[in-house]
């Protein structure tokens, strides 16, 4: 069994969330094989030294789960681009290329953020293609941790504002880049996130019939994680468990 | 009064419209939709509580109505044979799953209106069919699926009906 998630925006002012995901790691996730996060992971991440006490909780989660045999994999997302090697050696995780071809012997699947075939809002794509270029994210990681805490803070600060100011609406896959992306990768089963607009979408490229299946994202009262049994694809929910 | 009619026996609820008037309208609604009939006690400890009306006995988990306040700060001390609402870490999210106080639990009682300070909303107690608790309480329990505490056989409440 494979699972598949994204979109979790996880921080400190998302305790909810937070939660749903710690005890997703500590118990559905481990009747999984392989656990495929297809990028957002975090709200915002700026640098694998920042090492506060919210950041360690995820990172020793998500390593008790792999120490227990799940296999993590995990792509970047357009929040949490600046994830890279020691996070993910301390999360036990493998980081992704996007896209990431996933063959199995029974099907296969080609898995990506999805952000970049949002290609009809151009403030957005010179966004990434600043933000993805290697050399403008050396300079960031370079800059003191101070100035790093403080700017993932701003992040933080500006997306809850915008989220509230403008109603924020995502902008959706183009059309046409999205079939010669189905195209040029055999045309798999294509899972991705980003969009936060959960559903599934039916192309029809070269005659061919070829499923697109959009993750949801997180909420502080529920998540959503996409299970792959070995024969179907199935959406289930995860919502926070009731206790005294 | 409520009475369910589980497995082991029945237990007849008296409920505090008074104290807990929205808890008690909630519980009622769910009492009078079915809700309850053919659901489990999934989550059963012996010297704490038992709790359900959120699982059919497959561990198959039931949709519920919004969430309620929490009304916990109305005196009711979450003592043995007591009836109270179950939730998530936000203090006003308890839906339809209830729990039934095995032994005084202190320390779930209302402290202040914060945080874990919130505690758990005693709504009601046990008038009948206590000796059908303790018979649950002490039913063999293990690990279904990824929950704990899971009762090796299902205790059902077969139904639930307002007498």
């Amino acid at each position: 069994m494979i699972l598949f998630i994204s979109d979790l925006h996880l921080s400190p002012r998302s305790p909810g969330a937070t939660a749903l995901f710690l005890r997703f790691l500590a118990g559905r996730a481990r009747q999984a094989e392989a656990l495929y996060i297809l990028g957002d992971l975090f709200e915002v991440w700026v640098g694998d030294d920042i090492d506060d006490a919210y950041h360690t909780a995820i990172i020793s989660a998500l390593r008790a789960a792999s120490d227990a045999g799940l296999k993590i994999h995990l792509m970047h997302g357009n929040r949490d681009f600046a994830l890279g090697e020691r996070f993910a050696a301390a999360a036990g995780a493998r980081l992704l290329p996007d896209p990431f071809d996933l063959v199995l012997p029974e099907w296969s699947f080609v898995l990506s953020h999805g952000d970049a075939l949002c290609l009809d809002d151009p403030d957005y794509t010179a966004y990434r293609a600043k933000v993805r270029n290697p050399a403008w994210l050396q300079k960031m990681l370079a800059r003191p941790r101070f100035f790093r805490r403080q700017l993932g803070r701003y992040i933080r600060w500006r997306s809850r504002r915008r989220k509230r100011d403008l109603n924020l609406v995502y902008t959706d896959l183009q059309p046409a880049a999205t079939d010669d992306f189905i195209r040029d990768h055999g045309y798999a089963t294509f899972i991705h996130g980003h969009t936060h607009r959960a559903a599934t979408h039916d192309h029809m490229v070269d005659g061919i019939h070829v499923e697109r299946w959009v993750l949801a994202d997180w909420h502080e009262d529920r998540g959503e994680c996409l299970v792959w049994d070995g024969e179907a694809l199935k959406r289930e929910a995860l919502v926070p468990e009731n206790r005294p | 009064m409520i009475k369910l009619t589980t497995n082991h026996g029945v237990i007849t609820l008296e409920l505090n419209a008074e104290k807990a008037p929205k808890t008690v309208a909630n519980f009622l609604a769910y009492v009078e939709a079915g809700h309850y009939d053919n659901t489990i006690f999934h989550r059963v400890i012996k010297n704490f509580m038992i709790q359900g009306g959120g699982f059919e006995p497959n561990m198959n988990q039931k949709p519920c109505s919004a969430p309620i306040e929490n009304e916990a700060a109305n005196g009711l001390k979450n003592k043995r044979g007591t009836v109270a609402m179950a939730r998530t870490n936000d203090p006003h999210s308890a839906t339809a799953q209830f729990f039934i106080n095995t032994v005084d639990n202190d320390f779930l009682d209302f402290k202040s209106p914060s945080g874990q300070g919130w505690g758990y909303c005693v709504f009601g107690e046990v008038v009948e069919g206590l000796d059908v608790v303790d018979k649950i309480r002490a039913v063999k329990t293990g690990n279904k699926g990824f929950h704990q505490d899971v009762p090796v056989e299902d205790v059902i409440i077969e139904k639930a009906e307002i007498v």
